[in-house]
């Protein structure tokens, strides 16, 4: 996993993702799904290549149930970019880089 | 520049001996790159390590490369298929090669595999040509593989979503990255192209268009008629399905088995690109 990446808990969501001083993607996601293992490499290489800009953070659906049930997530991966502690638009599904990107760059503004 | 195996054959022999001690064991799944508890996929155990990097620093090979080992390895029929596939790939690599450029090789090998409509052609002629440019030793610059990305997106978005011609769309327009400086281009590229071989397979073995449309309905019935207002119940729309309407359930596991034959098939001849690029 890159180092850019953070994984974070119900403890620290706070402060990993809502007091953000740059826009966070945020992937849930668990150790039972292949889509969620094919999609780490594009968000290590996304974290990597944007590490100024976004951040990225990992958080497990299975250890942090009440964060999928606060975020009304219901199938993984799901990928939620918070813009100043606010959700601001989810993908759902696995996602290559390019669309994942271009996702980004509706939303994140000077990427 | 990266040189495979630094140049050092014991450390290709090293990989092979660790991946085959861990494939008798029993330690190796069907899964892209992963190694916990002294288990993984075929990359993980080949390296014995959960950082990608070691693939680089270990052993002198590009990160794409793993991804793509474990693309391949993971969609085959079985952990002694996928065995079989990761060895025979790492074995090919010639151990004091430049192996950089493979990624665009195999990019191209991929694009330029089977035929394409007008439209579709002109694109995956543009992912060709900025590959190439790179194999020719031209630097493409961010602006260029930008640009020719929403290009390649905004005329994917006007196929039908899952057709072969959409399938071919997503392959050109993950294509639009230099492999070395973006390692999941290349397995981005790979997978609905190999996806392209169960969509084909599935018109091969007739299902159409409305078969799809018809499954949508049904399982949508079945949540509607025993799911929606029983939150409570354990049990899946699909059982529901095979219970009111066991012919067409039966049928579609074996479209799924069909697709999934297809998709395998599909990295199977990628394999094959693979291996016949790395004995040029």
């Amino acid at each position: 996993m890159s180092a850019s990446i953070v994984n974070s808990t119900e403890a620290s969501f706070e402060a990993d993702v809502l007091r953000s001083s740059i826009p966070v993607l945020v992937d849930f996601w668990a150790d039972w799904c292949g889509p969620c293992k094919a999609l780490a490499p594009v968000l290590s290489d996304i974290a990597d290549e944007l590490k100024d800009e976004v951040l990225v953070v990992k958080v497990n659906g299975d250890e942090n149930k009440s964060l999928l049930e606060h975020y009304n997530v219901r199938g993984l991966p799901s990928m939620l970019l918070f813009v100043s502690g606010e959700e601001k638009s989810r993908l759902v599904g696995l996602q290559s880089k390019p669309r994942l990107m271009a996702f980004l760059e509706d939303h994140v503004e000077g990427l | 520049m990266t040189i495979a195996f630094h140049g050092n054959s014991q450390l290709q022999a090293t990989a092979l001996r660790q991946l085959n001690q861990h494939a008798s064991a029993g330690n190796v799944q069907r899964s892209a790159f992963l190694w916990r508890d002294g288990k993984g996929s075929v990359v993980g155990c080949a390296i014995e390590s959960d950082d990608l990097s070691d693939w680089t620093t270990k052993l002198g090979l590009p990160k794409y490369l793993a991804l793509l080992i474990d693309a391949i390895a993971s969609n085959q029929p079985s952990v002694e298929h996928a065995v079989d596939a990761g060895h025979r790939i790492i074995e090919a690599v010639p151990v004091g090669s430049n192996v950089n450029r493979v990624g665009s090789q195999f990019i191209i090998g991929l694009l330029t595999h089977g035929d394409a409509s007008p439209e579709l052609d002109a694109l995956r002629k543009k992912a060709v040509s900025l590959q190439q440019k790179l194999l020719d030793g031209t630097p493409v610059e961010p602006a260029q593989w930008r640009e020719a990305r929403r290009e390649a997106m905004a005329t994917s978005d006007g196929l039908r979503t899952k057709s072969s011609e959409a399938r071919l769309g997503q392959a050109a327009e993950a294509s639009l990255w230099n492999p070395e400086g973006s390692p999941t281009a290349v397995v981005d590229v790979l997978r609905p192209w190999a996806a392209l071989y169960g969509t084909r397979s599935l018109l091969d073995w007739g299902w159409t268009e409305a078969d799809e449309e018809n499954v949508h309905a049904r399982l949508q019935e079945m949540h509607d008629r025993f799911l929606r207002d029983n939150p409570e119940s354990k049990r899946t729309v699909f059982q529901h399905y095979a219970e009111e309407y066991p012919e067409e359930e039966a049928r579609l596991r074996e479209r799924m088995q069909k697709e999934r034959s297809g998709v395998a098939e599909g990295y199977s001849a990628a394999r094959d690109i693979l291996l016949k690029i790395l004995a040029e």
